[in-house]
């Protein structure tokens, strides 16, 4: 098991946003985080990289918690976030030296990594820009360039389809396909669940800042008694159900 | 639309009061006050060896340079918005109320920065180009007249796209005032002001009919907040001065190899973010050029270590530049490797600052034993700092 999140209860202010949620990513495997605009899905995720600390539960990746060894525990994770974080200052070369720095890697196999990647994503003659001369599109590529020359254990991609053009959205979930056959897990947050539906081995689906089912297709299907229903249809009709109760 | 120009002034000024605050902060005004004991004790000694007996050439010159560059300083201020182009759109005849308003109000606080040059330059005007009181005051008069001339040009400019043309300024704010300069402190100071009440009465007579020039008055009204907004910047954060790198390919031989991410990205950011490096130049010049006009020890050495402190307490936020961003958060990092390269960073500025003010102190004092005490006490006053004050403040942090 290489994310476990157990019984999680945290938030940004006293008032917990996430009251108690528990799934887990295995080695090889891409798990699709589903929900609404405020479901809790960020802070989750921002609880997992250790930007908010959580107020009851643990977090393991690898059998670590941050608390025991938090350079071990973030050594593990790659990230790209949903709107691109860059350094002004530094230019598209940098950005890839500093991650080779930051995550101790070994340079040249960093670097032919990083040529291959930047190929992909047509990004080879950009080597000398900075973010500001790049479109939202080509700053989120930087992000996926850095983040998948880390050979983290665990990705963490947050809603990595808003902004991308569809060739660059392909060779994105091909690329999250190499690292999940090199063994590594994939959490990915997103909206577009037909894209999710697709790629995704499991799905967990948070509403409100809790669990409200997990498991493959097949198994919320069964769960929710819909066959042949899509991820969208059984998650439209959870928070639809939700608000009826309301 | 005289409410709106009233309302809009009252906060401008109210927002600008909350940032000279920060900026005459205890730290700076010791410095300031330093540097203007400083200058003035150099000014009056200059003044003092001038003879009202003796013709002095180079004055005329002297005084023509310094105020042809002060008539460029002060701007107007129009506190004109993006967003009134489309809500203040049917408002055209309002906009020229509160555009006169504006123009008054200009007219003034322009005026005053030109009469605090004129006073500061009284004495040389007397004992060094012998003008008498009479003459001074049409000199003044001149002056003044130049930069409501330039400020007439400005709300000419608001309604006429045709003047906003380039040209106009170099004819306004440089060609028109050496004329005047030359006629009136060459030939007669009656042609200065002669010349500039003329200069006025044309602009009026130019036909001013013509439609609001809005994004003419947007980008101007912008970059002249904006270069206050830097200035502010130096010495507090300002959340509308956007960080903007610039690549300096030609510093990159000042980037060492490092092998730590915030040594990487601390130097960087000193080195293309104008923030830092124009800071620490602009400190370290003027540092230089007060040093090389003090030829005693004493004072020469609390000027270093005021400087030092100085620089070193302005470059403290550095520290905390890259907190912002998610990613120095996520990277795999002993904790304490911020603080240690932030510091030695930092050493290393206060030394290279120290190096060059020594040469300054060695070209006013032009005695090696006291150059190198200078050099050994702001040194170890730079270690004290580092190690010491910022430390603790970083700590704090």
């Amino acid at each position: 098991m290489t994310l476990k999140v157990k019984n999680l209860v945290g938030g940004y202010s006293q008032i917990p946003v996430l009251k108690g949620i528990d799934f887990s990513v295995d080695n090889g495997e891409l798990v699709g985080l589903i929900g609404l605009n405020g479901a809790g899905k960020s802070t989750t995720i921002n609880h997992i990289i250790g930007l908010l600390h959580a107020m009851k539960g643990s977090i393991e990746i690898d059998g670590i918690t941050i608390d025991e060894d938090a350079q071990a525990y973030k050594s593990k994770i790659a990230y790209i976030p949903e709107t691109p974080i860059l350094y002004d200052e530094l230019t598209l070369k940098e950005h890839i030296e500093l991650t080779i720095l930051a995550y101790n890697l070994d340079k040249d196999e960093a670097w032919k990594k990083a040529n291959e990647l930047l190929e992909i994503f047509r990004l080879q003659n950009k080597l000398d820009w900075f973010p500001a001369n790049f479109s939202k599109g080509m700053k989120q590529k930087v992000m996926i360039v850095c983040a998948f020359i880390t050979k983290a254990k665990l990705f963490i991609i947050d809603e990595p389809f808003l902004g991308l053009d569809p060739l660059a959205t392909d060779d994105l979930l091909k690329l999250i396909d190499d690292v999940k056959k090199e063994g590594s897990a994939v959490l990915m947050s997103t909206h577009v669940l037909g894209t999710a539906q697709e790629y995704c081995d499991r799905f967990v689906m948070i509403n409100h800042g809790e669990l409200k089912a997990s498991g493959t297709l097949e198994e919320l299907r069964a769960q929710f008694n819909k066959q042949d229903a899509s991820l969208s249809e059984i998650y439209l009709s959870l928070t639809k159900g939700e608000k009826a109760n309301e | 639309m005289n409410n709106l120009w009233k309302k809009r002034l009252n906060l401008y000024l109210k927002r600008m009061i909350k940032y000279y605050r920060y900026v005459f902060n205890d730290h700076f005004v010791i410095a300031l006050l330093f540097l203007l004991g400083g200058i003035s004790y150099t000014y009056s000694n200059f003044i003092k060896s001038l003879n009202v007996d003796l013709s002095y050439p180079w004055a005329k010159p002297v005084v023509i340079i310094v105020l042809l560059v002060m008539l460029q300083f002060g701007k107007v201020g129009t506190l004109i918005d993006e967003p009134d182009k489309v809500f203040l759109l049917p408002q055209e005849k309002g906009m020229r109320e509160y555009l006169m308003r504006a123009q008054k109000r200009a007219w003034v606080s322009n005026s005053v920065i030109q009469i605090v040059v004129w006073i500061v330059l009284l004495p040389f005007i007397y004992y060094g180009v012998h003008l008498n009181l009479v003459e001074s005051i049409i000199l003044l008069l001149s002056q003044v007249a130049l930069k409501v001339a330039q400020v007439n040009l400005f709300f000419i400019r608001a309604f006429e796209a045709k003047y906003q043309a380039g040209k106009y300024s170099l004819i306004f704010n440089y060609v028109v005032p050496l004329i005047v300069y030359m006629l009136g402190l060459y030939a007669s100071i009656y042609f200065a002001l002669g010349i500039t009440v003329g200069l006025i009465l044309y602009l009026k007579s130019l036909p001013k009919n013509k439609i609001i020039q809005w994004n003419y008055l947007i980008d101007v009204e912008k970059l002249r907040l904006m270069r206050k907004y830097s200035f502010f910047n130096l010495f507090t954060d300002v959340p509308q001065v956007k960080k903007k790198a610039k690549r300096r390919k030609y510093l990159d031989w000042l980037i060492p190899k490092f092998k730590n991410v915030y040594g990487y990205l601390f130097i960087r950011a000193i080195i293309r973010n104008g923030e830092y490096s124009g800071l620490y130049i602009r400190l370290t010049v003027i540092e230089f050029i007060v040093l090389l006009f003090i030829p005693k020890f004493w004072l020469s050495l609390v000027i270093g270590m005021l400087f030092i402190y100085l620089i070193g307490f302005q470059m403290l936020p550095l520290y905390k530049y890259f907190d912002d961003n998610v990613f120095v958060h996520l990277y795999p990092l002993e904790t304490n490797s911020k603080g240690k390269e932030f510091k030695s960073i930092l050493l290393a500025l206060l030394i290279i600052n120290a190096l060059i003010s020594v040469i300054a102190v060695y070209i006013a004092i032009q005695n090696i034993l006291l150059s190198g005490a200078f050099l050994a006490l702001v040194l170890v006053e730079s270690i004290l700092f580092v190690y010491g004050y910022a430390n603790l403040r970083l700590e704090k942090s």
